[in-house]
């Protein structure tokens, strides 16, 4: 498979109308591999012939339910499977999680949760680099640029090197670009679980970051504060 | 049961005193009694002395005054005198069965006795001895003899007797209290059990067995409600899970066309609108079906928490960052205030119950102000340390009165103060607000819904800080929320 749209998707549900509109919601995405059962007995053949990349699978199935199929299948494949269930209980969400399945979506759903969701699971899963490479090795912000590999910031006629904290954190954030990472998940993602304390040292550093990102480090254009909640990495 | 020990120690002493009590009060009676009837024994000597000396004799003739006449008809059957020799020298009303004379022996052995059954005092007379008779079966005498060491000892005796007497009745009431105490604490016991909605079963034996068939019938009873309860509830419970389980997967499906329709560029502006609000009606209609299931679940305690120690500031800060960044174009903005206290205080509840309770509230300024409003979050530990204080507040349109109401109401459990005047379809819809409550509520926090600084007094746990705060503002809602500390 070179391609995500290539993935092929088992649908496994018992309403037939739900097949027919999600089958729908991934064509129009650009999904083409798309096979539909609406049972436990109908999707196990399909798993031989059909060979899906990925299973959306309910829980509740006439001849079976969908956590017992799932125990099964987990027996002899890895195949990454999505739970798309009426069953909204934590349990049954843990139930399925703790399966091993990737994702659990309750219904009803907005199809670009769906969306999200199983494109997410297709890329951690058949294109993990490509997911690495979201956020991408180079950041601009306005006339300067942060190459995250080499650690530096450049600009005409300039270069200054961040250290790793202040790349954690502006990774952090440029992951996020556009929403307000708190001061507990900057912190999480830089010094780790046991993050609590940190708060007066991240404001050091950030100061530290808009010093070697801004123009002019007390009126920030780009890494903005978030009064009370955090900070946000304009963007462009 | 140490409640138990002092009613059965009261009952001991209670019964020990009542006990000496009606001791002292036999005492007193006799005494009483003993004077009352003594007024004619030592009467009997006065009337003696006074007859003695009032009966004179002049020129060898007996007289008598009338005040000792009075005296004798009054108190005697008859009286005589007798001389040294024995005779009698003067009589009053001697019935013919008494002779007129008395050897020494015969005058010894009725001086202390009876004289042909007639009670007999004798006197001491100038001329011999007076004798005077109370009419038959008045009197009964009786001369006590008893040697001089024992009467000496008498006093101390007796005091030993009462002394041994008063032990007597402390144990028996001390023992008798300790068999009480005995048969009554399992009954307490019990008791206790069906506080705590234990069942019961006592031996039905003893001298409060009657007092253990009727708790044991009780606990029966009590056990078989609970039960059917339980069933409603559980009826209940699953035919809100159940019906919102199959609304679902329609709901799936409306959803999904209605956004595929909003999408659909061929069509006309006005239709993609309406297929716009079919989908945002279907995401209410979504929000209403997991809040019923919630609530059903929290009143039905079927909602088990998953308790986890963390940092309610992180989570917080989490929740309202989230809401901004998804209306980073809308009219509302979200201050929090964490203290360096709250931030470093961590709480024992549901984080995910929790985060509900955050959504709810920082969900329902901005829905209920598509105006925009200010939202402003201050969060700090109450002066004891032990309560985390978060104060939510708008400036925006406020709380209906309404919904103020159903929630005060609900929380009393007073539905009829809220349907009085009103048809239940017009009720307000509170099930978020409800949630809220019930999340606190379950975690042994509380909260307290108000639109104006005046209005019900300000929680006692609430912070300094939130208090400065709740009451400088005068338009809004304000939402008191306070759980407690790790």
């Amino acid at each position: 498979m070179t391609d995500l749209y290539d993935s092929r998707i088992l649908i496994i549900d018992d309403h037939l109308q739900l097949r027919r509109m999600v089958t729908r919601i991934l064509a129009q995405e650009g999904f083409i591999c798309l096979e539909t059962a609406s049972c436990c007995r109908e999707a196990a053949e399909k798993l031989k012939t059909f060979r899906p990349d990925l299973l959306l699978l309910d829980v509740m199935l006439p001849d079976g339910d969908g956590f017992a199929f799932m125990k099964e299948l987990r027996e002899w494949s890895n195949i990454p499977v999505l739970f798309l269930s009426a069953k909204d209980e934590d349990q049954s969400r843990l139930t399925g999680l703790g399966l091993g399945a990737d994702d659990y979506i309750s219904k009803p759903f907005l199809p670009e949760e769906l969306l999200l969701r199983l494109t997410g699971v297709l890329k951690r899963t058949y294109f993990p680099l490509s997911a690495a490479k979201a956020v991408g090795n180079i950041l601009t912000l306005g006339n300067r640029r942060v190459d995250f590999e080499s650690g530096l910031v450049e600009w005409d006629g300039g270069s200054v090197s961040l250290t790793a904290k202040e790349l954690g954190i502006l990774k952090k954030l440029a992951e996020n670009r556009g929403k307000i990472v708190t001061f507990d998940s900057l912190c999480q993602s830089v010094w780790g679980d046991d993050y609590f304390g940190y708060e007066n040292t991240l404001m050091v550093h950030i100061r530290r970051l808009r010093a070697k990102i801004e123009e002019a480090p007390s009126h920030p254009v780009w890494l903005l504060t978030a009064r009370g909640l955090g900070y946000r990495l304009a963007n462009e | 049961m140490k409640s138990l020990l002092r009613i059965i120690r009261r009952y001991v002493f209670a019964a020990f005193f009542i006990i000496i009590l009606i001791l002292f009060l036999d005492i007193a009676a006799y005494i009483a009694m003993f004077f009352g009837l003594g007024d004619d024994i030592y009467g009997n000597r006065s009337n003696l002395i006074t007859v003695s000396e009032e009966l004179t004799e002049t020129d060898g003739q007996f007289s008598l005054s009338p005040e000792g006449e009075s005296i004798l008809v009054s108190h005697y059957a008859w009286g005589m005198l007798l001389d040294v020799s024995g005779n009698a020298i003067w009589t009053w009303n001697l019935p013919e069965e008494i002779p007129t004379f008395f050897t020494v022996p015969e005058a010894a052995s009725f001086s202390r006795w009876y004289l042909h059954d007639y009670p007999v005092y004798v006197w001491q007379h100038d001329r011999g001895l007076l004798v005077l008779a109370r009419p038959k079966g008045s009197f009964w005498k009786l001369n006590i003899n008893r040697p001089q060491q024992l009467m000496k000892r008498l006093p101390a005796y007796v005091l030993l007797i009462l002394t041994i007497d008063l032990l007597l009745i402390f144990s028996v009431a001390a023992l008798a209290g300790g068999q009480l105490y005995k048969a009554l604490r399992p009954i307490v016991n019990s008791i206790r059990d069906l506080e705590k909605k234990d069942q019961v079963h006592l031996p039905e034996t003893g001298m409060l067995s009657e007092l253990s068939v009727s708790l044991n019938k009780t606990s029966a009873l009590l056990a078989e409600q609970e039960e059917k309860l339980a069933q409603r509830d559980h009826a209940r419970a699953a035919w809100i899970s159940g019906v919102s389980h199959d609304i679902r997967t329609p709901l799936s499906l409306i959803m999904g066309y209605a956004k595929e329709l909003e999408d659909l560029e061929d069509l006309p502006e006005s239709s993609r609108a309406s297929a716009r609000i079919i989908k945002e009606q279907s995401l209410c209609i979504r929000q209403l079906i997991e809040d019923l299931n919630l609530t059903s679940k929290l009143e039905y305690q079927s909602c088990p928490l998953r308790i986890t120690t963390f940092y309610p500031a992180a989570l917080l800060r989490q929740t309202a960052a989230d809401f901004m960044n998804q209306n980073s174009d809308g009219p509302w903005e979200i201050q929090v205030t964490c203290s360096p206290a709250f931030s470093s205080a961590q709480i024992d509840a549901d984080s995910g119950l929790i985060a509900r309770v955050f959504r709810n509230l920082i969900g329902n300024s901005i829905r209920h102000n598509p105006e925009g409003c200010s939202i402003r979050i201050i969060a700090s530990l109450t002066q004891s340390g032990d309560r985390c204080s978060i104060l939510f507040m708008d400036n925006g349109a406020g709380i209906p009165r309404r919904v103020l109401r159903v929630l005060e109401a609900d929380e009393t459990e007073n539905r009829a103060a809220v349907t009085e005047g009103n048809d239940q379809e017009n009720q307000p819809h509170v099930m978020g607000l409800k949630i809220v409550r019930q999340i606190i509520k379950a975690h042994g926090g509380d909260v307290e819904f108000l639109n104006r600084p005046d209005g019900p007094a300000i929680r006692h746990s609430m912070s300094p800080e939130n208090c400065a705060e709740y009451s400088t503002r005068k338009k809004g809602c304000r939402i008191a929320v306070t759980l407690p500390s790790h």
